[in-house]
C-alpha cells in the first residue's frame, strides 16, 4: 500500500492514527516536529502527508509551502474547528484537503482513499472524463447526465471542468473565482455563487442531498466522488 | 420671544404731538355745536389713549400740550396763553390735574400688564423646557436641549460651552470647541472650585449645574447679560440639574442590575457548564475503564456498547464546546461579521450534512422558489443557526419525523420556516425557548431526546439577531407540531451581480 507521513506533535492522536493507518496496511512515517517531517520527505520515498496545522517549532503552513516548491503529493491537513481562513490559507497554499479536529477515523480514512485512488489514475490528462454518471468531454465542449445532454455556457462549463480535474479535493472560493474570472475578481465571490448555482441548477441537484457539487462552509467546494 | 425694556423711541413722543394737533383741529369743528368745556373731554381722552398706548414720557407731554393748546385756541382771548374767565382758570388746572393722573394710572397699568405677559413668557418657556427634558432619555440629549434654550436667551452672536461630568469624562458640548473657547482644562479647573453661584473666569461666565449637593458640571457664557437673563440661565441650569441627576441615577442602577445578572448569568453558566461538561466525561471514563479492566469477561457486543458509548458521548462533549465557543463570540457582542453573498442552499445543506447520523429516521422536505436572492452573511454563523434549529427539531422528536423546510421571500425579508410534526410548543413557552439554559420539560421526558444544554436556540437567536434576522417560535400551521421561523434581511437590491 502507501507510505504516509504524519507530522503531528500531540502523541494520543498520532497513536491512534498510527493504529488505524497500519489496520489498512500503509506503512507510517511519524515526525514531531515540522523540520523533521521536511528531511523525511527528502530522504525516503512518500505518497501522502498528513500535516497538523499546530506544530511547536513552524507553523503548518510553512511545512505546505515548502514542500509544494519540489513535491506534488497529496496533503491532507489537520485543523482545529473555527479557524476557517487557517484552513482556506492551508488549501490555497496547496493542500488538496482538510479534517476537522476532532474527526472519527472513517472521515480521515475516506480522505485519505479519495486522495490516493486521485493520485493513481491519471485520468486528468485525457479529454473524456466519467464520474458519477456524468460524462464530459472537454475536447468537443459536451456534458452529457445519464446519457442526456446539457448545454451549458462557458463559465458555468469552465468551473465543471475545474472541479472535476480533481473530484473529492476541495476547491477554495479564491481559487475558483481567480480560474474563472482572473486575479482583479479574486474577493467578489458572489459570482461564483451564482454560477454554482446555476451549474447546479442544469446538474438537476437536489439541496438536501447533492450528487455532484458538495458545499465546504467558508471554504469552498468539492466533487463528490 | 424675551420681554426687551422700552426705552421710549422718540416714535411715541411724536405720535403724542400729532394726535394731540388732530384733536385740535376736531375740536375746532366740534366748538361751533358744543360747549366748549366739553371738549376738554376729547383731550382727556387723547391723554388716555396715549398714556394706554405708550409711557409717561409722552403721556406727561400730551397732557402739558393738551392744556396749552386748549388755553390757546379754545378758552377767551383766543389765540393767547392770556384767559379771561376764573372759571377757565379753574377748569384747566382740575382737567391737567385729572390728565396728569390718568396718565399715571395707565403707564403704571400697562407696566404692570407687560411685567405679567414678560412673567407668563418665561414660565411657559420653563414650562416648555421642562416638558423638553422630561423627554430626554440620555445625557447628551438634555445637554442638547439646555443648550438650545440658553442660546435663546443670549443675543444671537453668545456663545454656550456645557461641560458634563461622567464616570470622571468630560462630556463637552458643543464638541470641536475653537480657541478662544475654555477647553477641558479650564472645566477641571472651575470644577474643582466647587462653585455656588455664577462666576466670571477669563472673560466666561461660569454657572454650576449641581445638584444635592453633587456637582454634575458647568456652563459657560461668554456675555454680559443683564440680571433677568442670569436669573432665567440659573433656572434652566437647576431644572438641567434635575434631570441630570435623575439620568445618571437611571444609568447607574441600570448599570448595577446588569452587573448583577451578569454574575448570576456567569453563575449558572459555570455550573450549568461544569455540569454538561462532566456527564459525558463520567460516562467515557466508565465505559472505557470498563474496558480495560474487564474486556476479556465481556462479550463482544457488550465491548462494542462500551465502546459506541465512549464514542457518542466525545461527539456530545464536542457539541457543547462548540455551544461554548458560539456563546463566547456572542456574549462578546462584537461578532465582527465577516459577510459575504450566500445562497441558502449551500446553507441548508451544509446543516444538514453536519446533522450526521440522527438523520436516517427523519424525512426531509425542501420547498425553495427558483429565484432565491442570496444572502449577505457570515455563513458559518447562519449555518450553526440553522443546525441549532434542525437540531432541536430532532432532539425533541417523535418517532415518524418529517421535516418541511420552505424558503421564501420579498423586498425586505427572505424567510426560511422549518416545519417539524413533533409534540410542538405550548404558547407559554414559545418565547422562552431561545432564552439561555431553558430547556422543555416535555422533551427531557421523551425517551428518544437526546440530552441538551438549553443553549441551542439562545444561539440561533443570538447568530440571527446579529445579522439584523428575527427567529421566533410558531405552531404549524399545516398541523402538529412546531414552526420555527427565520427571517433574513434581503439584501440582494443594493447588490450588483452583473
Amino acid at each position: 500500500m502507501a507510505t504516509i507521513l504524519l507530522i503531528e506533535d500531540e502523541v494520543q492522536i498520532k497513536k491512534f492514527l498510527r493504529i488505524s493507518l497500519e489496520a489498512h496496511h500503509h506503512k507510517v512515517l511519524e515526525a514531531r516536529l515540522g523540520e523533521q517531517g521536511l528531511a523525511i520527505m527528502v530522504e525516503q520515498q512518500v505518497d501522502l502527508l498528513i500535516v497538523d496545522l499546530g506544530l511547536p517549532d513552524m507553523d503548518g503552513q510553512d511545512v505546505i509551502k515548502a514542500l509544494r516548491k519540489w513535491s506534488q503529493i497529496p496533503i491532507i491537513v489537520l485543523s482545529v474547528r473555527s479557524s476557517e481562513d487557517e484552513k482556506v490559507q492551508a488549501l490555497d497554499a496547496g493542500a488538496n484537503d482538510y479534517v476537522t479536529k476532532p474527526f472519527g477515523i472513517s472521515e480521515l480514512m475516506a480522505r485519505v482513499r479519495a486522495l490516493l485512488r486521485i493520485n493513481d489514475n491519471t485520468a486528468a490528462s485525457s479529454s473524456k472524463r466519467e464520474i458519477n454518471g456524468l460524462f464530459i468531454d472537454l475536447a468537443e465542449y459536451q456534458v452529457k447526465l445519464d446519457d442526456r445532454i446539457i448545454h451549458l455556457s462557458r463559465k458555468e462549463f469552465e468551473l465543471l471542468r475545474l472541479l472535476t480535474e480533481q473530484p473529492g479535493h476541495i476547491l477554495t472560493h479564491r481559487f475558483l473565482t481567480q480560474s474563472i474570472w482572473g486575479e482583479s475578481f479574486v474577493d467578489e465571490t458572489h459570482y461564483l455563487r451564482v454560477l454554482v448555482r446555476q451549474l447546479r441548477h442544469k446538474l438537476g441537484e437536489e439541496p438536501i442531498q447533492p450528487r455532484f457539487i458538495e458545499t465546504v462552509q467558508g471554504v469552498g467546494y468539492r466533487f463528490k466522488v | 420671544m424675551r420681554f426687551r425694556p422700552t426705552n421710549t423711541p422718540l416714535k411715541h413722543y411724536l405720535l403724542a404731538i400729532g394726535l394731540i394737533l388732530v384733536i385740535v383741529v376736531f375740536a375746532q369743528v366740534l366748538n361751533r355745536y358744543l360747549p366748549y368745556t366739553s371738549l376738554l373731554l376729547l383731550f382727556l381722552a387723547g391723554v388716555l389713549l396715549i398714556s394706554a398706548k405708550t409711557s409717561f414720557g409722552p403721556a406727561l407731554l400730551s397732557s402739558l400740550l393738551s392744556f396749552l393748546t386748549f388755553n390757546y385756541f379754545f378758552t377767551e382771548p383766543y389765540y393767547t396763553f392770556n384767559m379771561l374767565h376764573k372759571a377757565d382758570v379753574a377748569t384747566l388746572i382740575i382737567f391737567l390735574m385729572v390728565a396728569l393722573m390718568t396718565a399715571h394710572l395707565a403707564t403704571q397699568m400697562r407696566e404692570a400688564i407687560a411685567k405679567q405677559e414678560t412673567a407668563l413668557n418665561r414660565l411657559s418657556h420653563f414650562y416648555e423646557f421642562s416638558q423638553m427634558l422630561s423627554s430626554a432619555t440620555n445625557t447628551e440629549a438634555t445637554i442638547e436641549i439646555l443648550w438650545e434654550a440658553l442660546r435663546r436667551v443670549l443675543s444671537n452672536d453668545g456663545r454656550v460651552v456645557i461641560a458634563i461630568e461622567q464616570q470622571s469624562n468630560l462630556i463637552l458640548h458643543p464638541e470641536g470647541i475653537s480657541s478662544g473657547h475654555p477647553g477641558e482644562e479650564v472645566f477641571k479647573l472651575m470644577l474643582s472650585k466647587h462653585l455656588d453661584g455664577e462666576t466670571w473666569h477669563k472673560g466666561w461666565l461660569f454657572f454650576p449645574l449641581s445638584w444635592d449637593g453633587r456637582q454634575l458640571g458647568l456652563v459657560a457664557i461668554n456675555e454680559r447679560i443683564n440680571d433677568r437673563q442670569i436669573a432665567a440661565i440659573e433656572t434652566f441650569c437647576q431644572l438641567t440639574a434635575v434631570v441630570l441627576h435623575r439620568t445618571m441615577l437611571v444609568a447607574e442602577l441600570s448599570q448595577t442590575k446588569l452587573l448583577a445578572e451578569t454574575e448570576q448569568l456567569r453563575a449558572t453558566l459555570l455550573s450549568s457548564v461544569s455540569h454538561d461538561l462532566r456527564t459525558p466525561l463520567s460516562s467515557i471514563i466508565g465505559a472505557s475503564s470498563s474496558l480495560r479492566e474487564y474486556a476479556q469477561h465481556l462479550s463482544t457486543d457488550d465491548q462494542q456498547l462500551l465502546i459506541q458509548t465512549i464514542e457518542d458521548e466525545a461527539h456530545r462533549l464536542d457539541r457543547h464546546i462548540q455551544n461554548l465557543l458560539d456563546m463566547t463570540r456572542l456574549s462578546q457582542g462584537k461578532l465582527n461579521l465577516n459577510r459575504e453573498w450566500m445562497d441558502i442552499d449551500d446553507l441548508i445543506n451544509g446543516a444538514i450534512s453536519r446533522l450526521g447520523h440522527p438523520l436516517e429516521n427523519v424525512q426531509f422536505k425542501l420547498e425553495l422558489a427558483e429565484e432565491t436572492p442570496m444572502l449577505f452573511i457570515q455563513g458559518l454563523l447562519i449555518e450553526q443557526a440553522i443546525f441549532n434549529l434542525l437540531d432541536n427539531a430532532i432532539r425533541h422528536n417523535t418517532a415518524e419525523l418529517a421535516i418541511t423546510l420552505i424558503v421564501q421571500h420579498d423586498d425586505n425579508w427572505i424567510t426560511l420556516d422549518i416545519i417539524d410534526n413533533g409534540p410542538g410548543i405550548a404558547d407559554a413557552e414559545k418565547e422562552k425557548v431561545f432564552n439561555m439554559f431553558y430547556s422543555l420539560a416535555q422533551g427531557d421526558r421523551h425517551e428518544s431526546s437526546l440530552p441538551g444544554t438549553g443553549m441551542g436556540l439562545a444561539i440561533c437567536r443570538g447568530m440571527i439577531e446579529a445579522h439584523g434576522g428575527e427567529v421566533m417560535a410558531l405552531d404549524n400551521p399545516y398541523g402538529r407540531g412546531t414552526m420555527m421561523r427565520v427571517k433574513l434581511p434581503n439584501n440582494s437590491n443594493n447588490a450588483n451581480f452583473n
